[in-house]
């Protein structure tokens, strides 16, 4: 048997190209079912948990379908806005508190997600290194970010223009970054976080500047008299907030009427949830309040009906691998015609030749399998992107 | 006899240490409360006593303009409750890091009754237009009954937090309320005997005092301890003769050389303390009735 064993390697040894081909054509065909299954599967139970774990969420009436991915996945669909005024509406009616989220922005291509820090207790976030936000105009950054643009604590972020056409309308904010999340394997580790008010000041509605009253230049003040002073375009802006420039940062307007994407919202128990849901159905909040495991499972429903043919699809090409394999094992008898007929010649019974092919088909298969196992292990890593990429 | 010495001290000992950790225990299930001045401190460990611990940072100068740092934002991101004085008092929230849901604003409920103040000049700058930075002024406890709004909110807030002492916070807030009740009867007392006369406050201050109590007053930008400069003698003077006023309010203590001065014009000095930050010694309530009490005899004395 070990002879049979013995010989069945060195021939695949011998014939390695051939055999390297066969290894990993039969290795993507066992893997591509397999681990398109894990990934759909992975990906499928990752939505439902985060949706899961997401009790409420409040905002304006329109797709909740945008709403939950904006609120969830920070994917910056086009939803329509609720003001500030809502939040303390909502965590005024005593059933529960309510955690803001503003996600219009980005900075090198990952959101800037603006809350406050009920959002990193809700979610269970910790940190792996730095503080937390203090001030408006720091940022805490997710693993990922930290990862793919090699930066940490201490160094800088800046917010891109929200079109470059319009370089007018949002001033970019330099934001100092002040704590690295530890992976939390969710869309948490792709965003850059920062206080709901460093999100407006990016939005141009805060803002600071040197002190008009005491700066005589006529560049800058173009008027002044006992009630007004104007100043002209060259009034420097600042792009950046520290503590030398903190005391100048104001907001205009009334807070009240300030921006959110939207709420989530955690209640008290299950009765807390069920009466505050039938006060949105009763037309006394205006806003729209959504159940997100229910969104995401119909938002799975459609785009998993695709698993059904993927299903079909794999059971014909698992069969056409078998007819595949019976092909290459009957041409590959066929092939070694003359061999066998040498083996037989030097007194090799016919069982020791089964023996010998038999092996070869063991060890191909075996190192197939390998491989395809090792593929299917590193499909783990790449559910977030499928999600990002294919889902939503 | 030494044995049973030594049993004794090693119980007691013993029993010290468990103390300790008791005390340690109940500390950690005790929730906090962050307050932002020492009205609404006073107000929260009146109401809340043994079952809270209130968190009043120690601050020096007026807690209306206090900065706080890193350190003291996240003591204030880990309490369970916030309380805000609100009308703008707190504006250095505006520029850190707080969860919504844990502040609670003591003087929302009374929010259209809030002063409106301008701060600074009406200014322009880019695509804006003219604006000017309104505010609002702020010192809402020196009116006793918007005091006694904000203690409600407090009341309410902490039997939110720990609904299973409600008995004894009902009677705390009863207490408190009728301490106020009474400033606030007294106050208008001194309010009435004052009648139609000005007075000048030193500083701005005192609009919700004013408002409240119908109190007819001026006021000026002085501090306790600073010389005012010959303008503002000369402007000072001049609505003293114009207003026939006798008496100014102060926060503090001012300067020898001011009350000398004051003295020369005929105006008498009567020390409000505003009380925003915590006094060296007494309570919210004794520095109060201090303060109604010395307007009450500066007013009753012949000018």
């Amino acid at each position: 048997m070990r002879q049979s064993f013995f010989l069945a390697y060195k021939y695949i040894t011998f014939h390695k190209i051939r055999s390297m081909v066969l290894i990993f054509s039969i290795g993507i065909i066992v893997y591509l079912p397999n681990g398109l299954k894990k990934l759909i599967n992975e990906s499928e139970a990752q939505m439902v948990e985060r949706a899961k774990s997401t009790p409420l969420i409040i905002g304006a009436k329109g797709s909740s379908t945008d709403l939950v991915i904006n609120t969830l996945y920070f994917q910056q669909e086009k939803t329509e806005n609720i003001t500030m005024k809502i939040l303390e509406e909502v965590n005024a009616s005593g059933f529960g508190y309510a955690i803001p989220v503003l996600s219009m922005f980005s900075a090198r291509g990952f959101p800037i997600v603006g809350t406050d820090p009920d959002y990193f207790n809700f979610r269970e976030l910790s940190l792996v290194s730095g503080r937390w936000m203090s001030f408006v105009g720091e940022c805490v950054i997710g693993s990922a970010v930290a990862g793919k643009l090699n930066i940490g604590v201490g160094d800088s972020l800046v917010s891109s223009p929200e079109n470059f056409f319009d370089l007018a309308g949002v001033y970019p904010l330099k934001m100092n970054v002040v704590g690295v999340l530890d992976p939390a394997d969710s869309p948490d580790d792709h965003a850059i976080f920062v206080d709901i008010k460093t999100n407006w000041v990016i939005m141009g509605l805060g803002h600071g500047h040197e002190d008009l009253t005491n700066n005589y230049d006529p560049t800058v003040v173009l008027q002044r008299d006992s009630n007004v002073v104007k100043a002209g375009a060259k009034l420097y802006i600042y792009n950046t907030i520290n503590l030398e420039n903190m005391d100048s940062f104001h907001f205009h307007g009334d807070m009240d009427s300030y921006p959110l994407s939207s709420l989530i919202f955690v209640p008290k128990d299950h009765k807390s949830a069920t009466i505050f849901r039938g006060r949105f159905e009763s037309g006394e909040f205006t806003q729209q309040i959504i159940v997100p495991a229910d969104v995401v499972n119909n938002l799975l429903q459609s785009i998993f009906r695709i698993k059904q043919i993927f299903n079909t699809v794999f059971i014909l090409v698992g069969f056409a691998t078998i007819l595949i394999l019976a092909l290459i094992v009957t041409l590959s008898i066929r092939l070694r015609k003359d061999e066998i007929y040498t083996m037989f010649t030097i007194g090799s019974s016919r069982l020791k030749v089964a023996e010998i092919i038999g092996f070869e088909l063991f060890i191909l298969i075996g190192c197939s399998v390998i491989f395809a196992g090792v593929l299917y292990l590193l499909t783990g890593f790449f559910v977030e992107d499928f999600i990002r990429n294919f889902i939503i | 006899m030494t044995k049973l010495f030594l049993i004794l001290i090693f119980l007691s000992l013993f029993s010290c240490g468990s103390k300790k950790e008791n005390t340690e225990e109940s500390d950690a299930k005790r929730p906090v409360i962050a307050v932002v001045n020492y009205p609404l401190y006073y107000f929260a460990t009146t109401i809340g006593g043994v079952m809270v611990m209130v968190d009043f940072p120690a601050i020096d100068g007026d807690p209306a303009y206090w900065k706080p740092n890193a350190k003291q934002v996240n003591d204030f991101q880990h309490a369970d409750l916030i309380l805000a004085n609100g009308a703008g008092y707190e504006k250095w929230m505006e520029k850190v890091s707080l969860p919504a849901s844990k502040i609670v604003n003591t003087s929302m409920g009374f929010k259209d009754q809030w002063i409106e103040v301008n701060e600074g000049l009406a200014h322009s700058h880019g695509a804006e237009g003219k604006h000017v930075h309104k505010g609002t002024a702020f010192t809402t406890w020196l009116d006793f009954n918007m005091a006694i709004q904000q203690a409600a909110s407090v009341y309410k807030a902490i039997s939110n937090l720990i609904p299973d002492h409600s008995e004894e916070l009902d009677k705390n807030f009863e207490m408190l309320q009728k301490d106020l009740r009474d400033l606030d009867k007294k106050m208008k007392e001194v309010a009435k005997i004052a009648g139609d006369q000005y007075l000048i406050a030193s500083h701005p201050v005192y609009q919700y005092l004013e408002r409240g109590y119908g109190l007819k007053l001026n006021s000026v930008h002085w501090e306790p301890n600073e010389l005012p400069t010959d303008d503002m003698w000369k402007n000072l003077e001049k609505t003293i003769a114009d207003h026939r006023v006798g008496i100014m309010i102060w926060e503090g203590e001012p300067m020898d050389e001011i009350r000398t001065k004051l003295e020369k014009l005929n105006v008498l000095i009567s020390v409000f303390h505003p009380c925003g930050n915590k006094p060296e010694s007494g309570n919210f309530i004794d520095i109060m009735k201090a303060n109604v009490e010395r307007l009450a005899k500066t007013i009753d004395l012949p000018k």
